[in-house]
């Protein structure tokens, strides 16, 4: 770049917006994810694979109500199922997450809610969302698993307030 | 140029080419499927959608990008610095070498037994041969690495005082990056995946092997990149009958690349348990800081498109675009590729972000991004640089411009509803890589976007099919001579206003290694102590 060519101040015009629109958008992530108590998986423990059927609470996979309107879902992937594969809350409860594999590398996807996690063996995954609205939503495993991937399925069924 | 030379180029691009072909064809089978009609039981050597879907990543992402690199990259290198690269014995054994393994590698692949997916996350596990062949592949890529820099120096003895002519600084940048990139797939590849499938250990880890995984896995983007960029950079301002705008800000960008692509591999485990949020948002930050050489790249390339168009007649503030020459199908197909590409970028930026990519990671989304960017930015612009150097290396003129140029709107076009059908699907959360056809889940308002995959894939079928009969044509049934190679552009703003560390190598490579030891360093020295390796693998296809 040569100081005081014409090129130059081009380059310098595009350069500037160039830097600032990253940084920008770097400010409304964080914002926004912060913000909005956006959570990622983090480091939850490990566990050990071969074990998942006699390690708590991964030995009796299903739904527990910890709190009022907080439960909490300990689930098992495996070829080519979740357990518990179908999943029963009051509309308006917040749901946590707790997933490991028996086997190779699933995921867990709930979409309209936003869980979205890997499983993996020697992992335990966390993920959390609030079901507001009832219906059915799709429990999808979203990482190729084998022959039968795309069968690997459940549901929570979120009922209405009575 | 020498004879050998240009047949070692010709043999590079012919692979990549025939790999081009097989992922084709099976990706027009999962567009089908995709689109309601399943043919793979028909076929006679796919066993499943899985083995086709495995065919299309390894043929298209790995094998087509690699070769074509390794014989487009080296071809120019040598053309900047006037002078061949400095080992012809080295370049010839580099291509064996890689074809062995290439050869290795397609055995078990086409025998299903390593239905695993380009990204062969353990612990599925796939014959060994499989994994020793991807290995001799990134070890010929680091042999050419090796040429180049032997090349290079020959030529610094012989012009101390020169600066490096862009296009073979854009090559050496483009291998020295693949080659720090690599070494994360290396050491996931020779320290757990081959002992492992050759039964010498009994266990491995799937979150370690994904982060060495993905310490190449996105630099990996740029090794397929960069390379359309130094057609974009150096050749298509010519193309267009202008010059390139800013040699200094094409350096600076390319430096850029150099030092940030390795050190964000974490954006693709923003889901993953076992990585610390602190470190997947500095892998964002990092992400983010990428897009700073990006923003100049399309600055740069379009000013020097538009310097084409105006020289050409053009006006106005957009609508000299018209007057690039249009009727040049090289140049169409790497305009046109720049164009969707811009798509492609903003959708990475989503990605990237943080929290955004808890809607899309892992859905159809991510497939219809990547068919933006390797699929179109990388994959049409070689088509284009292949318009002018098949015909270069056979001696015959291009067999047809006008299907040439259909060709290329067709992509152009068949993209445009195959990536946006696919980006819808991912939002609404339709999983990627999943045999839709025979998903217990299917959503209601997914359906009615089904028949645009089938459709948008078709047509891409077509357009690919149009590309290899014009290149078949030109080598059976042309008769005119070649026209010349594309010189390399002029620049407005020539490299002698650039800073002189712009053209020295270690202070960059240093920068490059100490930024992937802080973002990198933490998290492997934690998993590489504390993992158990008891994961035993399975085959589960």
């Amino acid at each position: 770049m040569k100081r005081g060519t014409t090129i130059y101040l081009y380059e310098l015009a595009w350069i500037l917006p160039s830097f600032a629109i990253p940084v920008g958008m770097l400010v409304a992530l964080v914002v926004t994810a912060f913000g909005a108590g956006v959570h990622l998986p983090g480091v939850e423990g490990r566990i050990d694979p071969r074990r998942v059927a006699e390690t708590a609470p991964f030995d009796k996979p299903g739904v527990v109500e910890i709190a009022p309107g907080q439960y909490e879902v300990r689930m098992t992937a495996q070829i080519w199922s979740f357990a518990p594969n179908e999943i029963r809350v009051p509309a308006g409860s917040t749901v946590h997450f707790w997933a490991t594999s028996k086997d190779v590398v699933h995921g867990l996807l709930i979409p309209r809610v936003n869980v979205n996690v890997m499983v993996l063996p020697g992992q335990i995954a966390h993920a959390q969302a609030r079901f507001d609205r009832p219906g059915e939503y799709p429990i999808i495993c979203h990482e190729y698993c084998g022959i039968a991937h795309h069968t690997m399925a459940g549901r929570v069924i979120v009922e209405a307030k009575r | 140029m020498t004879r050998s030379e240009e047949r070692l180029t010709a043999a590079f691009v012919a692979v990549a080419l025939v790999a081009l072909f097989g992922g084709v064809l099976t990706g027009l089978l999962q567009g089908l499927e995709h689109g309601g009609l399943d043919l793979h039981p028909y076929t006679p050597v796919i066993k499943s959608y899985y083995q086709s879907l495995t065919l299309h990543g390894v043929l298209n992402a790995l094998v087509f990008t690699t070769f074509f690199i390794c014989g487009f990259v080296p071809f120019i290198a040598a053309r900047a610095l006037g002078m061949p690269l400095a080992s012809g014995a080295l370049a010839w054994g580099t291509f064996w070498l890689m074809l062995g393994g290439l050869v290795l590698a397609a055995i078990p692949l086409v025998g299903n037994a390593a239905t695993v997916m380009f990204t062969f996350y353990p612990p599925l596990r796939a014959h060994w041969a499989f994994y020793i062949g991807l290995t001799l592949v990134v070890v010929g890529t680091w042999l050419v690495t090796l040429n180049l820099a032997l090349t290079w120096r020959k030529w610094r003895a012989r012009n101390p005082d020169e600066r490096t002519p862009l296009a073979a600084f854009m090559s050496l940048v483009t291998f020295a990056m693949w080659t720090i990139a690599s070494l994360g797939l290396a050491a996931e590849m020779l320290v757990m995946l081959i002992p492992w499938s050759l039964g010498l250990v009994a266990g491995t880890d799937p979150l370690l092997a994904r982060v060495l995984f993905w310490f190449t896995g996105h630099p990996i983007v740029y090794f397929w990149l960069l390379p359309a960029y130094v057609s974009w950079y150096t050749l298509a301002p010519r193309q267009a009958g202008g010059k390139l705008f800013s040699d200094p800000l094409a350096r600076t960008s390319f430096i850029l690349f150099l030092v940030l692509s390795t050190p964000l591999g974490f954006h693709h485990q923003y889901t993953d348990p076992g990585i610390h949020i602190g470190w997947k948002l500095v892998h964002a930050f990092l992400t983010f800081a990428v897009f700073f050489p990006s923003l100049l790249t399309f600055f740069n390339v379009v000013a020097s498109l538009e310097s084409g168009a105006r020289a050409r007649g053009g006006k106005g503030w957009v609508a000299w675009f018209g007057k690039l020459p249009w009727g040049d199908p090289s140049l169409a197909a790497q305009v046109l590729a720049m164009l969707l590409f811009t798509f492609g970028g903003v959708g990475g930026l989503i990605n990237a972000s943080y929290n955004l990519n808890l809607v899309v990671h892992n859905t159809a989304w991510i497939v219809g991004h990547l068919h933006l960017t390797v699929g179109t930015a990388v994959t049409l612009t070689f088509m284009g640089v292949s318009y002018w150097l098949v015909p270069h290396l056979l001696g015959r003129a291009l067999w047809s411009r006008t299907l040439a140029l259909v060709q290329v709107w067709l992509w152009f076009g068949g993209m445009i509803v195959f990536s946006n059908t696919l980006h819808r699907l991912g939002l609404m959360g339709m999983p990627r890589r999943t045999m839709i056809s025979a998903a217990p889940y299917v959503q209601a308002d997914w359906k009615p976007l089904f028949p645009l995959v089938g459709i948008g894939a078709s047509i891409l079928f077509v357009s690919s099919m149009l590309f290899f009969f014009n290149l078949v044509m030109t080598w059976l049934a042309s008769r005119a001579p070649a026209p010349e190679v594309p010189r390399f552009a002029e620049a407005l703003s020539g490299a002698d206003h650039a800073p002189a560390v712009l053209d020295r190598w270690r202070p960059w490579i240093a920068l490059a290694v100490l930024l992937i030891a802080i973002a990198y360093g933490p998290t492997l020295f934690r998993l590489a102590t504390t993992t158990p390796f008891n994961t035993p693998g399975m085959r589960v296809w």
